[in-house]
């Protein structure tokens, strides 16, 4: 499956926003030190993106995780990859 | 039962037709009885000996909350071996310094095996190649699988005075030790809690006790307060994953109001967190009426929260009374004292002045510094406040503040690394031997008031954090002088919790106009390095941060200078020079604050 060009970084914009996080975000912002997001806040974005993406982060996707772009391509590789983890119902990745 | 275990426990609770509900993120919930976790562990236990564990062996769990870390830990146990629960891989964070950490806690408890799930090991693999583990890792699936078909009789009946768990705290340097304490201390421990909370609302027919946590299980609080004290009761106990509790703080208090729990805890920043962050809509029809207890422990509790929580909650049936502060530490397994859970916490209004430059607590009647009780110690735990050298014993009618020192049966055991530099398990006194938690504070009518502490922790949102990255995160920003900083945690309004702020020397020589500047460098370093968010950085003339004679920063006396706003320059006394202060990314709290739904917080307590 095709994700269109925007849809991700819209949907993240989107997730920051609804954590009141009132900077610009655009792919290189750095999400610790732009954003300032602490362990706490963070579990929230992951949360939120796993939620509404419905794909589940593994812990090695987050390793390189440091700006919004990094970001966006771990969400973008999960909703290309054909099977499981599409556009299916919640938490299909849950198992 | 004086020759009682952890093992015995589960096995007496398997009996009961209690259990244990694991929650998941859609809410829905999965009951495992304490037979099922009991045969469980047996299998799991058996897949440890066969792979090669031993008696008194440590075995690091690194598992997320759910049935497999019941698995892990009691697995271990049921074979006398010696589980060491540690924290799983932080979100969206520094995976680099976790493994570090997480190699280093490895080495320190001298783990021979590392218990996890295949999605944590696709982490910790090189953590746990560096710690190089005799036995490696395994996963909880492969040890059911290698230990075979249910069985019995595996219990090894471990001696009551072996080690029975290994935790980690920060103890007084910030630096994690692993903490060992034994089946006898542990046991001693659970019934203390038992005994104060069964005292006040006795155990009949008519009530069923059920408990909620949504803790971390490798943090004592969630493990010695949650876990093993329901299955000692036994009781019902609803386990919430942390993250999904972060992410929806509601889940937790629809818990409590769909499974009728009488007694939850959480450090006291998830009560703000929830009295901020909960909407009108989710209010709406919880039930929080058969909550009987509501412990607020593990860091320093504030009336803000309390104040906000009971009033936000209030009308869904929240007794205000049930808000019961509580102390403990892990080198006492976890509880040392208990307010009383059937009446409101006590307060104190304190000469601000007394208690600052003299160390006494003068009760005055208004423009004090509101204190908190935390109550008294429970049964078999003895307290005693030690003044601090150089003080001066108080005329009657006054405490004196002073070093809070705990002793009794649940006291830790030892160090189970061999580090020489560490304090040892109980220094000998005259009374026996008392082990020195590192606060201060002093007794009032026989209960603990908490002020400060001597020791350089930071203590923020429950989790306790080394100052020192903090401020080595500072060593590449140019114009700070370089080991010129001290982090701290205070709270920014009076009666809120602590925040991080960053105290830091101007390089010499350098205009005080760039100070704002700085200080925005300053709070992106440490967002950068660390996991934290500064609440507060202030930039200082050169020279104003106390120092040893060796010329090391005195945290706890800068910590104590800067609430006191004595913070001065060294040659000319100007007041606190707080030319550049950046609130920064601080904000988060306030924001949070206005994400409410509904009515504002009036009459908030800053």
């Amino acid at each position: 499956m095709t994700v269109p060009p925007s849809f991700i970084l819209d949907g993240i914009r989107d997730i920051l926003r609804g954590m009141e996080v009132e900077q610009q975000v655009e792919l290189d912002t750095h999400v610790a030190r732009d954003l300032g997001l602490d362990s706490i806040r963070r579990i929230e974005l992951a949360m939120e993106v796993e939620n509404r993406f419905r794909v589940r982060l593994e812990p090695e996707d987050e390793e390189g995780i440091e700006t919004i772009g990094n970001l966006e391509d771990v969400i973008r590789r999960h909703l290309s990859a054909t099977g499981e983890c599409g556009s299916g119902g919640p938490d299909v990745c849950d198992a | 039962m004086p020759d009682e275990t952890l093992g015995r426990l589960l096995e007496r609770a398997a009996g009961s037709g209690k259990g244990v509900r694991f929650v998941d993120r859609n809410e829905t919930a999965r009951f495992y009885g304490y037979a099922e976790l009991l045969d469980r562990a047996r299998r799991t236990g058996a897949g440890l000996a066969r792979l090669g564990v031993r008696p008194a062996d440590r075995v690091a769990i690194i598992l997320p909350t759910g049935p497999d870390f019941y698995d892990a830990f009691f697995g271990a146990v049921l074979i006398g071996a010696v589980p060491a629960p540690l924290y799983p891989p932080v979100r969206l964070g520094r995976l680099r310094e976790y493994r570090a950490q997480t190699a280093a806690l490895l080495r320190g408890c001298g783990a021979r095996v590392v218990v996890t799930d295949g999605r944590v090991a696709r982490v910790t693999g090189r953590a746990v190649a560096e710690a190089e583990p005799p036995l490696g890792l395994a996963t909880v699936g492969d040890l059911r699988a290698l230990g075979g078909g249910p069985r019995g009789g595996l219990i090894g009946v471990p001696d009551p005075r072996a080690a029975a768990l290994i935790q980690h705290s920060s103890g007084t340097t910030g630096r994690p030790r692993p903490i060992r304490v034994t089946h006898r201390a542990v046991i001693a421990n659970l019934n203390a809690i038992r005994a104060r909370l069964l005292a006040v609302f006795p155990d009949d027919a008519e009530r069923e006790h059920a408990a909620v946590s949504w803790l971390p299980l490798y943090h004592d609080m969630g493990l010695i307060g949650c876990v093993l004290t329901a299955m000692a009761h036994p009781a019902d106990l609803t386990l919430i994953p942390p993250e999904l509790f972060v992410a929806r703080p509601g889940v937790w208090l629809r818990a409590i109001s769909r499974y009728r729990a009488t007694v939850s805890g959480a450090p006291n920043f998830a009560y703000s967190y929830c009295a901020d962050r909960i909407s009108d809509e989710e209010i709406e029809g919880l039930d929080l009426s058969t909550w009987l207890v509501a412990l607020n422990g593990a860091e320093p509790v504030t009336a803000g929260a309390m104040d906000r929580f009971a009033r936000r909650f209030g009308p869904c049936g929240l007794r205000p009374e049930a808000l019961t502060p509580v102390y403990g530490l892990a080198e006492a397994t976890l509880a040392v004292t208990f307010s009383d859970p059937e009446s409101r916490p006590r307060q104190v209004s304190l000469d601000r002045d007394a208690l600052a430059r003299e160390g006494v607590a003068r009760p005055t009647a208004s423009g004090g510094a509101t204190l908190i009780s935390v109550g008294r110690p429970l049964p078999g735990i003895r307290l005693r406040i030690a003044p601090e050298t150089g003080s001066r014993g108080a005329p009657g009618g006054e405490e004196v503040l002073g070093r809070v020192l705990v002793s009794g049966p649940s006291m830790f055991d030892g160090y189970d690394d061999d580090d020489p530099l560490g304090e040892g398990p109980a220094p000998p006194g005259p009374d026996g031997p008392w082990f020195d938690t590192g606060d201060t504070g002093f007794l009032l009518d026989g209960e603990l008031y908490l002020y400060g502490r001597a020791r350089d922790v930071l203590v923020l949102r429950g989790c306790k954090y080394a100052p020192h990255p903090v401020e080595e995160a500072l060593d590449d920003v140019e114009g700070v002088r370089t080991g010129c900083v001290a982090a701290i945690g205070v709270p920014l309004h009076e009666g809120e919790e602590e925040r991080l702020v960053v105290l830091a020397e101007r390089a010499r020589g350098r205009p005080p106009r760039d100070d704002a500047a700085l200080a925005a460098q300053a709070v992106r370093a440490v967002a950068e390095r660390t996991d934290l968010v500064c609440g507060r950085v202030l930039i200082l003339e050169p020279g104003t941060l106390p120092r040893t004679s060796s010329g090391k920063i005195r945290r706890a006396e800068a910590r104590r200078r800067y609430t006191q706003g004595q913070l001065s320059p060294p040659a000319r006394r100007q007041g606190m020079a707080l030319i550049g202060e950046a609130v920064g990314s601080g904000l988060a709290v306030a924001r949070m604050r206005r994400r409410r739904r509904g009515p504002a917080t009036q009459g908030d307590s800053s």
